[in-house]
């Protein structure tokens, strides 16, 4: 065994000098949290920003896990960052593509926006964040409490003090 | 599915939302109203705002009543009503039936105005500046001015203390306001600069709204501000000035930001007898460079026609009068 850690060891930087010449971007290894393992090029994943600071900290030699995103995930946060990595998408073929890439089911919204979050990608978190919101706007503070599972712990005396602060809001 | 968000996600969901779904969310719970009330929370949401929403422009109107309206840039304007004039000059005039701002197709929408309930004899607000969905407001009826921070969006105004020189206490004096933001700090700030009997240099008066309280500050070089419009641009607050050059007349008027430039909407003046001051064009100027002076380009000159001429000259002459005697005795005679 130790033997062939020694070897990986000389073999990684040999590899590592082969693509920076030849794609000039290293390949990563990602980790989902049900244990699939993504090989990804350094410049789609550094999008991610926490993956980012581990590059940067030398943290990225071995494959990073990411407890937290499961694969199925993980493969859709790897496509929009691979369409995000290329600038010469124009930019209406690229609203084009996010339009449809969050055209999905609350429940995959949802693991996206988690994911955007802890992966720390910017973009995506706005976008996802926004199609949220976009379902949201309209909708009364009773039915926000049922979206979210949230307790309404204000009293009804404390409720109606904000509602009067600002009773325009409250008119459909 | 998990229903579950971290507060720091459900953050980013509430940064997306218009101004009124997030202030009706505050009374979801009480985290959610701590988050939405943070102080962190707002200056992330008015610094997304200001990057993402379309500019407006803010009118005051004097029609019958006084309204304030918000327009989008490319609205297309009535341009020949006198409705848009702030105070009633044209009684009796065959131009006061003609149809009201309010019956033009034009897509505005109508802001509420704070406290006018408060005064039952006429009075009319100026606006002072506008910044970050702020409204800085003058109440006119006493040239001491009772001063309000007015947020349309959540229809709440706040009276501001009034300043230390006071007409009572100090005599007639002339004035020039200008409202400004100190980033930093996130902080809203008010300056009034007080001239007695047109002596230089003018007595600043500032007052951080923060702490609202009204202190002196040493003034810029000894000038004449000229009229009664500022404009923040850069994290400063510029006025048109003129050094004190008694025999000559001033040529810029009004101020107002074009583009991120400082540019100066102004008329050339020219006396002609009896008929008082008339304004025989409009020109509009712009800073190119930020402070260099060399770099103020003209636009273009608009020419006005000879109806407008005359509903002008009022206003022209209104403006030279409170420059020269004071606001408080045009306020008499309106």
């Amino acid at each position: 065994a130790i033997q062939s850690s020694r070897f990986s060891c000389v073999g990684f930087p040999l590899a590592y000098i082969f693509l920076a010449c030849k794609k000039k971007s290293m390949a990563l290894k990602l980790k989902s949290s049900d244990n699939k393992i993504f090989e990804v090029e350094e410049l789609v994943a550094v999008q991610s920003e926490t993956i980012k600071s581990l590059v940067e900290d030398g943290c990225a030699n071995n494959v990073i896990p990411l407890p937290n995103v499961d694969s199925k995930t993980l493969e859709l946060v790897l496509d929009w960052c691979k369409n995000h990595v290329d600038v010469k998408l124009d930019e209406e073929k690229l609203k084009e593509y996010e339009d449809k890439f969050i055209e999905v089911d609350l429940a995959v919204l949802y693991d996206l926006l988690m994911a955007a979050n802890y992966l720390n990608i910017k973009d995506l978190l706005n976008r996802a964040s926004q199609k949220v919101a976009d379902m949201l706007k309209g909708k009364k503070p009773e039915q926000i409490r049922e979206t979210f599972n949230i307790v309404n712990d204000f009293s009804p005396e404390e409720e109606e003090e904000i509602r009067k602060e600002n009773l325009w809001a409250f008119e459909e | 599915m998990s229903n579950y968000l971290p507060e720091d996600v459900i953050v980013e969901i509430l940064l997306q939302l218009p101004a009124k779904s997030v202030l009706k969310f505050r009374c979801v719970c009480k985290t959610w109203w701590s988050m939405i009330s943070s102080r962190h929370f707002v200056t992330r949401y008015l610094a997304r705002s200001n990057q993402h929403r379309p500019s407006y422009l803010l009118f005051r109107h004097y029609d019958h009543k006084e309204r304030f309206t918000l327009h989008p840039s490319d609205d297309a304007f009535p341009c020949s009503n006198p409705a848009i004039y702030p105070l009633p000059l044209l009684k009796g005039d065959e131009l006061q039936e003609k149809r009201s701002f309010f019956e033009y197709p034009s897509n505005f929408t109508e802001l509420h105005c704070p406290n006018k309930h408060k005064y039952t004899f006429p009075s009319y607000f100026n606006i002072v500046g506008s910044i970050n969905g702020l409204i800085c407001l003058a109440n006119n009826y006493t040239i001491d001015g009772a001063y309000y921070l007015w947020n349309p969006s959540i229809n709440r105004s706040v009276l501001l203390p009034y300043p230390n020189i006071r007409q009572k206490s100090h005599g007639q004096y002339t004035f020039s306001l200008g409202f400004g933001y100190h980033a930093p700090t996130i902080d809203y700030k008010l300056v009034k600069f007080v001239y007695f009997d047109d002596v230089i240099p003018p007595v600043v008066e500032i007052c951080t709204f923060h702490t609202g309280v009204w202190r002196f500050v040493i003034g810029p070089d000894p000038q004449y501000i000229v009229g009664n419009t500022s404009v923040f641009v850069n994290g400063a607050l510029h006025w048109l000035a003129r050094t004190p050059d008694k025999g000559k007349l001033y040529k810029k008027l009004a101020i107002a930001a074009l583009d991120g430039l400082l540019a100066i909407h102004g008329g050339q003046l020219e006396y002609s007898g009896d008929r008082g001051w008339v304004v025989k064009e409009y020109s509009v100027w712009v800073m190119k460079e930020y402070g260099v002076v060399e770099s103020w380009t003209k636009l273009y000159t608009i020419d006005i026609g000879e109806r407008f001429r005359r509903v002008n000259l009022s206003i022209w002459i209104i403006m030279q009068k409170a420059w020269n005697h004071g606001m408080q005795q045009i306020v008499q005679k309106a």
